[in-house]
């Protein structure tokens, strides 16, 4: 995969026709970071990706719960 | 970084480092419950992501790409690669409950040439996404990504190199002191590699290194205007070394003695 991967994006930048863009500009960058839907948009991917990697299938627990008596 | 990485390198293979939380979930024998383990691997994968989709975001605004034009392409691409992570792994390692990095970020590189086409042809020519730049904001932010994913691995024990027992010579001594002892029968290294408290090569950290340096160079050039250079710097490093690390894994990567995610 890591190999064909290369030599594929390679040759679609070799045939894909350029197109003009502008030069970079890292203020206008972090300005449109500065956006309640980007902002948001960032909050749900993480979100959406703790809930997909993080709960853990390969482990499980048993929980006990109980009163600490000492502090009555 | 570089102060993030020391700590996450000396702590994270410990064993209370894999679980965050425990949620109840139903009851067991009486008083005790069964819970739902919340892993480390989730939170540092889930801001590993967030941060590089951030990344592709400002790289894609500094070269004045319309915000929504910008969204659609990172969403379109994550709906692809999300699940990718999950299905090539059960094709290639033939384990359901597992993740591979190296299909999604495949998944990625192979479909984002297509999402940007699709996207060009919904939007007004004025609002088209430039290839070689998109490629280029891609590849760069995957690197972030990864760098600082592969601190999740740690967490979990998964992805894990060789002992450094069946090690080179020259390799024994290179990581005599700079290995990972992980400990924890519920870290993967243990359950599957057999390999708890034993020293091995530190692979995800050396990844981690890599690919944040590559991010690092990526970013100078691509912000410089360098695009074509970003891209290539870039994806040569991370996916070459994806390639030639795989001989000082350890853990299973599917049949053969050139696994599928070379």
């Amino acid at each position: 995969m890591a190999v064909v991967g290369i030599v594929y994006l390679a040759a679609v930048t070799t045939y894909v026709p350029s197109s003009s863009f502008a030069a970079p500009d890292p203020l206008m960058g972090l300005h449109s970071l500065w956006d309640p839907a980007v902002l948001l948009f960032l909050q749900s991917i993480w979100v959406g990706m703790f809930l997909f990697m993080g709960r853990s299938h390969m482990t499980g627990s048993v929980l006990s719960f109980f009163v600490r008596k000492e502090h009555l | 970084m570089f102060l993030l990485f020391r700590w996450a390198f000396a702590i994270l293979p410990r064993e209370q480092w894999q679980i965050l939380a425990v949620l109840p979930q139903h009851r067991a024998a009486s008083n005790q419950w069964h819970g739902l383990n919340l892993t480390y691997y989730g939170f540092i994968t889930a801001s590993a992501v967030t941060l590089a989709v951030g990344n592709m975001l400002f790289l894609l605004g500094a070269i004045h790409i319309p915000l929504s034009t910008s969204l659609w392409f990172v969403l379109s691409l994550m709906c692809l690669t999300v699940p990718a992570s999950k299905i090539i792994a059960n094709v290639v390692e033939k384990k359901v409950f597992t993740f591979t990095i190296g299909g999604a970020s495949f998944t990625g590189l192979v479909m984002a040439p297509v999402v940007a086409v699709v996207i060009n042809r919904m939007h007004h020519p004025s609002d088209a996404l430039p290839i070689l730049p998109v490629l280029s904001a891609l590849v760069i932010s995957f690197a972030l990504g990864e760098g600082i994913g592969r601190l999740a691995c740690i967490s979990y024990g998964c992805c894990y190199g060789k002992p450094l027992s069946a090690c080179a010579p020259i390799m024994q001594t290179l990581f005599k002191t700079l290995h990972f002892r992980f400990t924890g029968a519920t870290k993967k290294i243990a359950y599957a590699g057999n390999l708890e408290s034993i020293p091995v090569v530190p692979i995800q950290a050396i990844t981690a290194i890599i690919s944040t340096t590559v991010y690092l160079i990526g970013m100078g050039l691509f912000l410089t205007g360098r695009v074509a250079s970003g891209l290539f710097v870039s994806l040569l490093i991370t996916q070459v070394w994806r390639a030639v690390s795989e001989p000082w894994r350890a853990d299973h990567r599917g049949h053969g003695s050139i696994s599928m995610y070379q």
